[in-house]
């Protein structure tokens, strides 16, 4: 059977031969001309196409001279034929490119210097690179919506609209709610919410980053930074489970150089962009992710030093590694029980590494210290059923929906995983109305069906926290396509690391009372944390939090130590898609970074090795 | 009221602290840290346009002990900051600080490794000057602030204010050089000193009055101009140019932006090409005025100077017509130039044009044939024609010895092959001779700007390049597509084909010319900058051999160096 699709798909994927200016080139038949000339390193400007939405053919930059064809002809939306020559750069070309650009720049008000996307538009680029460099028009320009909220986020600039519909095609395909319509017709058409009912997608922010000029703008952004300003880093968005690959934008003056008043400037995140990876998120991510950035910004929290009380009523106060080292030695004195060492779902594969190696080195030195991280008894279990390796290899390998025509979970619709996982639930939407895949609910109980067929099924499974709920896991794990609903960034991670991931192993704490003081090491993100876990660190005798933020759960600490925060540092994390992806993070320090960072010449590594 | 009523009238009674600052205020006596570029507005102010005679402060003296005023002028280095230090711990209590110029308030435009960011890192200021560099007006409306702060002044100044600073760690001074007898002194001439034009230091090892050997210690100016130019779009750096030869902006900005066109391969349009040379020409007349001003004054002969620095005034006010700004023009364009020259500009340039001879007939009357003059620099300094080859000498010193090499007839650029202008040469290449050279250029000049005014042609001002040539203000308010050809040149800047050039055009001082490379981004991946009056401070060790030190001042001031240039 292998053999006979093997055949099918060669048979399938015919290559076609085509010059473009006077370059061969070999493309997979239904390829377009765009397609193909980008294989060759030509970039033919366009402002509607773009890979992750149908082609139109709207803006008619995208122009190519083929010998035979009478007229121009759009290359997005022209199919690759055999033989075919192309030119890119003729002079028909040439003056079609000029034209298009006069037209559009007809009505197109004088706002470069006050627009947002001034410096990082299309239309700019294009302009200068193809346009026409003085104008012919006389005419007095039409005037429309000027910023115009369509969301609470999104605003609408209709001026500056050339209606290349990427927003519409993304609100009508992409997130299915069509919420953005070209409304009139003819040279009156502009782009509107329809019936003027805000957005309420979850994906809003993407209309932004589609935007080929400046008429779709983010409140959050709006006359905060011109992009040459920016720094670029590559990072991972550390809002939930799926990791989508991001883009942080910082803005840094004199970077490096102290203030007049002896402070260092600190990073500080202004926005951040989706980077394309089409196995986690495509083109996109969520608005819950895309704005959720700015507690990363409020330095007044920011952990940059110890600090410790000394009495369960005192407050914290700031305190030298010195002084923070002598009140852990006798913490670790006089403690009854031996210490317990947890990590968060949210901690970085780095930081565990660091407790695991902490813990070992406690333990070598006699020190009461429990072996293993977040240990207790259904955590043990979870762990020993979730990181099985004879589990299906969809499981215990790298994740992928395709092939899976149906989806079993306990929601009504796929929309209601937007708040959990949201770019899969993007992800199975477009499918699912496309009618490629189906989508079911069913209750735990009935979860598994035997007239499933399990080679094209895929069950969204949540996270265990009964034993029930474990036993039925097991049972489908073993052969079928299941997946965890994780919700944090490094859940699936720490099971990696073959650690009880903290949130479903609080079924555990959830009675006990702790026995000895507690060694936490937590990546303060956007997740608050639960009650249960809250009540469980209040009752031991000792605690000690790391953490880059200051949170309700570093308030209860004893001692707090700093670390570096996750777009600070370069860190790992593993998705529930089970990707173990980096996040390089700011490369611009913090300023206090050299003492908090967690290698094994910082001070807290060698302040808390001596111990 | 009681007692004054029983003095009469002719006796008046104060407070002592009123009387003493009344006096304080009133006779100020600056003591000149003249650095870079804002020293030449400094000296400016103390012309006679701006008359700083007016507020009892003319006699800028370098003598620190007598002082009571520094009045701090141009780009601090952190090679220059321990001789200002030094000078003004040397100055007596109570002592006033007045910092002139963007650079001393914060660094100004020049945020490089070897620039000191305020005048404040290293001593106590009280009146800081804005501008870059500031007018003449400014300096005087800082003096007033200082002489009110005077008045104000009752005795609760710290007593002693030489304990404040420096802020920065600043380098010590060393003397680098070893000494060839051992009867002999060494003599620090500079970096701050009246007549080395500047912050240049000789070293000197004299015998008695009789120099043994000099050496030239330069880089009190490094400001880093070829590291800025790399990282700067090449529109960003012509007003950088504006402060190399800063006695000469306006070639300097014509300098390179023919080298960037030559990259470019861009056509001037006639009319800009004859404005440029006005403007040069202009420029080589105001560099002249000065040399020789200072030159005079060096030797004693005050006079010139007052006549020289009148005519200044007036080429300023023609150029701040022409450009916008009197002293840093920035005035071309990669294709063109800002501004178009205005009917009014060239009526009243030609008006200055048929007064100025009359000057210099002044001013030669006063020393040509002078008989101090003559023998104070006749046979002194000379430089055969061998020596000027071997070391690269250029421009009038070059011409002085008897070779007549000019860039303007011998490799023409622009349309100077148009005009019709003589090169003066001169036969001993002494002192003398470079004065005689320097005067016979100003009238040529004055020949060529009279042939351009004839023949000015109409028509556009700027090449056209659209990819290159900055839209005009009402086009970029009127016209979208001139918008945002503005916005992406300004903002990103025009790519310029790889490839390299140097490009040279005579300068007043001489041969100033820019290597360019480019690798075809927006930024040049190296920027050399060719300063003529390097070469000529190479020869100095070499004229003053065995000569008096009054012959060093002679000898410096004929060289007519300038350390923006030379210390880039």
């Amino acid at each position: 059977m292998a053999d006979k699709e093997q055949t099918k798909v060669s048979q399938e994927i015919k290559l076609v031969k085509l010059n473009i200016d006077g370059q061969e080139v070999e493309v997979p038949a239904g390829t377009t001309v765009l397609k193909a000339a980008e294989k060759l390193d030509k970039s033919i400007p366009h402002f509607c196409y773009h890979d992750g939405l149908p082609i139109v053919g709207q803006c008619r930059m995208c122009y190519v001279e083929i010998e035979g064809m009478p007229k121009l002809a759009t290359s997005c939306s022209t199919t690759a034929g055999e033989g075919m020559k192309v030119h890119t750069d003729s002079p028909l070309v040439q003056k079609g490119q000029n034209a298009t650009l006069e037209f559009v720049l007809l009505d197109h008000p004088l706002d470069c210097p006050i627009c947002d996307r001034g410096g990082e538009c299309k239309l700019q680029d294009y302009t200068y690179e193809h346009g026409p460099s003085r104008s012919r028009m006389i005419d007095k320009k039409e005037e429309l919506l000027k910023h115009q909220h369509v969301s609470k986020e999104v605003v609408l600039d209709q001026e500056r609209c050339i209606l290349c519909t990427r927003c519409v095609r993304f609100s009508s395909h992409v997130d299915g709610r069509t919420e953005l319509v070209v409304s009139d017709r003819g040279s009156h058409s502009v782009i509107n919410v329809f019936d003027n009912r805000p957005m309420e997608s979850k994906f809003s922010g993407n209309v932004v980053d589609l935007c080929p000029v400046g008429a779709l703008t983010a409140q959050d952004f709006r006359f905060k930074a011109r992009p040459w300003e920016l720094r670029k880093h590559e990072g991972i968005c550390s809002g939930c489970a799926v990791g989508c690959n991001i883009e942080i934008h910082t803005k840094h003056r004199h970077t490096g150089i102290p203030r007049p008043d002896g402070s260092l400037p600190k990073p500080h995140v202004d926005r951040l962009m989706p980077r394309e990876n089409t196995k986690v998120n495509d083109w996109w991510m969520c608005d819950k992710g895309r704005w959720g950035y700015h507690f990363h910004n409020e330095d007044s929290k920011r952990i940059t030093q110890p600090m410790i009380r000394t009495s369960r009523d005192a407050n914290q106060k700031v305190t030298s590694f010195k002084e923070m080292q002598i009140l852990l030695d006798s913490a670790i004195n006089s403690a009854k029980g031996p210490w317990e060492v947890l990590a968060t779902d949210s901690a970085s594969h780095e930081q565990i590494e660091w407790l695991q190696k902490l813990q070992k080195s406690w333990s070598e030195r006699g020190r009461k210290v429990q072996s293993g991280i977040n240990v207790s008894d259904f955590g043990t279990k979870l762990l020993k059923s979730v990181s099985n390796k004879k589990q299906s290899p969809w499981f215990s390998g790298e994740v992928s929906f395709e092939g899976v025509t149906k989806v079993v979970s306990l929601f009504d619709s796929y929309r209601d995983l937007e708040d959990i996982v949201p770019l899969v639930a993007l992800k199975l939407g477009q499918k699912i109305r496309n009618g490629q895949m189906t989508w079911e609910k069913r209750s735990l109980e009935s979860f598994s069906n035997p007239k499933d067929d399990i080679s094209n099924t895929a069950y969204l499974f949540p996270i265990p926290t009964t034993d029930s709920e474990l036993a039925a896991f097991d049972k489908m794990a073993a052969n079928s396509k299941t997946l965890i609903l994780w919700t944090q960034l490094n859940s699936r991670g720490l099971v990696e690391s073959g650690i009880a991931p903290l949130e479903s192993s609080l079924n555990g704490f959830k009675s006990s009372k702790a026995k000895g003081p507690l060694f936490i090491g937590a990546q303060k993100l956007k997740q608050d944390y639960s009650k249960e876990f809250l009540d469980y660190v209040k009752s031991a005798p000792f605690v000690v939090v790391m953490d880059a933020i200051e949170s309700e759960l570093s308030a209860l600490a004893d001692i707090v130590l700093p670390v570096e925060a996750f777009y600070d540092s370069r860190a790992h994390a593993t998705n529930l898609l089970n990707m173990k992806q980096l996040s390089k993070g700011v490369s611009i320090q913090h300023p206090s970074i050299e003492s908090i960072r967690t290698g094994s010449e910082s001070p807290v590594s060698a302040s808390l090795s001596l111990i | 009221m009681g007692l004054e009523s029983k003095l009469g009238e002719s006796i008046i009674t104060t407070r002592l602290d009123d009387l003493i600052n009344w006096g304080r205020a009133n006779s100020l006596w600056p003591m000149p840290m003249g650095i870079s570029c804002c020293a030449i507005e400094m000296m400016a102010t103390v012309g006679p346009k701006y008359d700083m005679s007016r507020f009892g402060s003319e006699v800028l003296r370098f003598s620190p002990r007598q002082a009571d005023l520094m009045l701090v002028a141009g780009t601090l280095t952190y090679k220059m900051a321990p001789v200002v230090r030094r000078v003004y711990d040397q100055m007596m209590e109570p002592k006033w600080v007045m910092a002139m110029g963007t650079c001393l308030c914060t660094g100004g435009m020049f945020d490089s490794y070897p620039v000191v960011q305020g005048l404040d890192k290293i001593i106590p200021v009280d009146v800081y000057i804005p501008g870059c560099p500031p007018r003449p007006e400014a300096v005087l409306q800082a003096l007033m602030t200082i002489q009110n702060k005077v008045r104000r002044d009752r005795g609760t100044r710290p007593a002693s204010r030489t304990e404040e600073g420096p802020y920065v760690s600043i380098p010590k001074v060393t003397t680098p050089i070893k000494k060839q007898e051992n009867k002999t002194i060494v003599l620090n001439m500079g970096p701050q000193h009246p007549s080395t034009h500047g912050v240049l230091r000789l070293i000197l090892e004299v015998d008695g009055e009789t120099v043994v050997q000099c050496v030239p210690e330069i880089g009190y100016l490094h400001r880093g101009f070829e590291k800025i130019a790399e990282n700067k779009r090449y529109h960003q750096f012509i007003p950088y140019t504006d402060r190399l030869d800063y006695l000469a902006p306006l070639s300097n900005n014509v300098s390179y932006t023919m080298a960037v066109e030559k990259l470019l391969d861009i056509e001037l349009p006639r009319r800009a090409q004859y404005i440029r040379i006005i403007a040069c020409e202009l420029a080589r007349i105001s560099s002249h005025l000065l040399s020789l001003g200072t030159y005079a004054l060096d030797i004693g002969a005050g006079t010139v100077f007052f006549h020289t620095f009148d005519e200044r005034e007036k080429i300023y006010d023609l150029i701040e017509k022409l450009t916008g700004h009197r002293f840093t023009t920035s005035y071309t364009r990669v294709g063109g130039i800002a501004r178009d020259a205005s009917p009014e500009f060239i009526s009243e340039t030609r008006a200055f044009l048929k007064q100025l001879p009359q000057t210099l007939d002044e001013m030669e009357a006063l020393l040509t044939n002078n008989r101090i003059w003559m023998d104070r620099t006749r046979n002194v300094g000379v430089i055969t024609p061998e020596l000027a080859l071997q070391y690269g000498v250029t421009g009038p010193n070059l011409r002085a010895t008897g070779i007549k090499w000019d860039l303007r007839k011998d490799m023409p650029y622009m349309c100077y092959n148009e005009f019709d202008f003589d090169v003066p040469v001169g036969t001993n290449g002494d002192a003398y001779d470079r004065y005689i050279i320097r005067t016979q250029e100003m009238k040529e000049s004055i020949r060529i700007i009279d042939q351009a005014l004839d023949g000015l042609p109409s028509g556009p001002i700027n090449a056209d390049v659209p990819e290159v040539v900055i839209p005009t203000k009402n086009q970029v308010y009127t016209q979208m597509e001139a918008l945002i050809w503005h916005f992406k040149i300004i903002s990103e800047g025009f790519k310029v084909p790889p490839g390299q050039i140097f490009s040279a055009i005579e300068n007043p001082k001489g041969e100033f010319g820019f290597f360019i490379k480019s690798d075809g981004g927006p930024k040049p991946v190296r920027t050399r900058i060719h300063s003529p009056t390097l070469r000529s401070v190479q020869v100095i060790p070499e004229l003053v051999r065995g000569k008096l030190i009054a012959d060093v001042v002679t000898t410096v001031a004929s060289l007519d160096p300038v350390l923006g240039e030379i210390d880039r």
